[in-house]
């Protein structure tokens, strides 16, 4: 294609998901490059979703918020400053946002894995997490397995 | 399999294996004059060794409990199959109650043993999702032009 570098498209009928994959001799700029690139175009492809504080509704990018959790029968949009109502049911949320960083960690909760500081264990054996808002939570022993596919997944473009 | 569908399965499962129990003792452990002493009974054995079967098996539901400690599973699960086995062998004398302090201390000491083995596996995994998410939060570093 040029010097810079070939591009190979594979077309597969039974190919479940976009996937790319990049190939070089060594991690340069090029590369941080390609992968910020196509980041960016799939940040673009997930939908925004709307939020409501107060009466008022905005609209917000799936980038920024940090967790959807239940408050009684009201689904939450949390963003690291504030809180919103979404008019969906947690299970309507889960299929705007699958695939784009978010797992469920409990029956009332999904979080943006991006946002997530440390996972801890305490004593009584709860397993707790921390998110970058300051948050606090649980996750269900239940999920860990569906945590941990999701980490493995966003770590894929390193092996 | 949901929480209702996987008790009643468990609970099936337990109350099977339990009957299974009594006639391996029916058959094999007890002598014909103690089988003679408890004919009358032994259906009230039968049913009771199955419910028992069935409250040790479907009671580990509660280690499904989303909102349940592990440590708060296992005093439960501890809790209900000791009672229950105070009950039964209350009913049926199927122990002496000499060994009842014996009985109790060894299942303790069996759950302490279980509830370590969890904790160190549930430990080792947690300790794996913060290396992975060590690893995803660098590559992010690295790819964030936003």
């Amino acid at each position: 294609m040029s010097e810079f570098l070939d591009l190979k498209l594979i077309i597969e009928a039974d190919c479940p998901k976009l996937t790319v994959c990049i190939k070089n001799n060594e991690r340069n700029d090029d590369v941080e490059g390609l992968i910020a690139a196509i980041r960016t175009y799939a940040d673009g492809k997930a939908p925004m979703l709307q939020g409501y504080f107060g009466e008022s509704m905005v609209m917000l990018s799936q980038r920024e918020i940090v967790r959807f959790f239940m408050d009684g029968r009201k689904v939450i949009a949390e963003t690291s400053d504030r809180a919103y109502v979404i008019k969906k049911t947690l299970k309507e949320v889960e299929e705007d946002i699958v695939g784009n960083g978010f797992v469920r960690i409990s029956k009332s909760e999904v979080v943006n894995l991006d946002k997530v500081k440390h996972f801890d264990f305490s004593l009584s054996g709860t397993i707790g997490l921390e998110l970058e808002n300051g948050a606090c939570t649980y996750v269900s022993r239940r999920r860990i397995k569906d945590v941990k596919e999701a980490l493995d997944g966003g770590t894929d473009h390193e092996s | 399999m949901n929480l209702k569908e996987k008790f009643a399965f468990l609970f099936v499962t337990g109350f099977s294996i339990g009957l299974l129990i009594m006639v391996f003792v029916v058959s094999f452990v007890l002598s014909p004059e103690e089988l003679a002493g408890e004919q009358s009974l032994l259906p009230m054995h039968f049913i009771c060794s199955g419910l028992y079967g069935a409250i040790c098996f479907s009671g580990t539901i509660c280690y499904d409990i989303e909102k349940w400690s592990l440590l708060r599973a296992t005093v439960t699960h501890f809790a209900v199959v000791f009672l229950s086995f105070l009950f039964v062998n209350g009913t049926l004398k199927w122990y002496p109650a000499e060994i009842l302090l014996p009985v109790l201390a060894m299942m303790a000491a069996g759950y302490a043993f279980i509830w370590i083995i969890m904790y160190a596996v549930w430990k080792a995994k947690v300790e794996n999702l913060n290396r992975e998410l060590e690893k995803k939060r660098f590559l992010l570093k690295k790819t964030d032009y936003a």
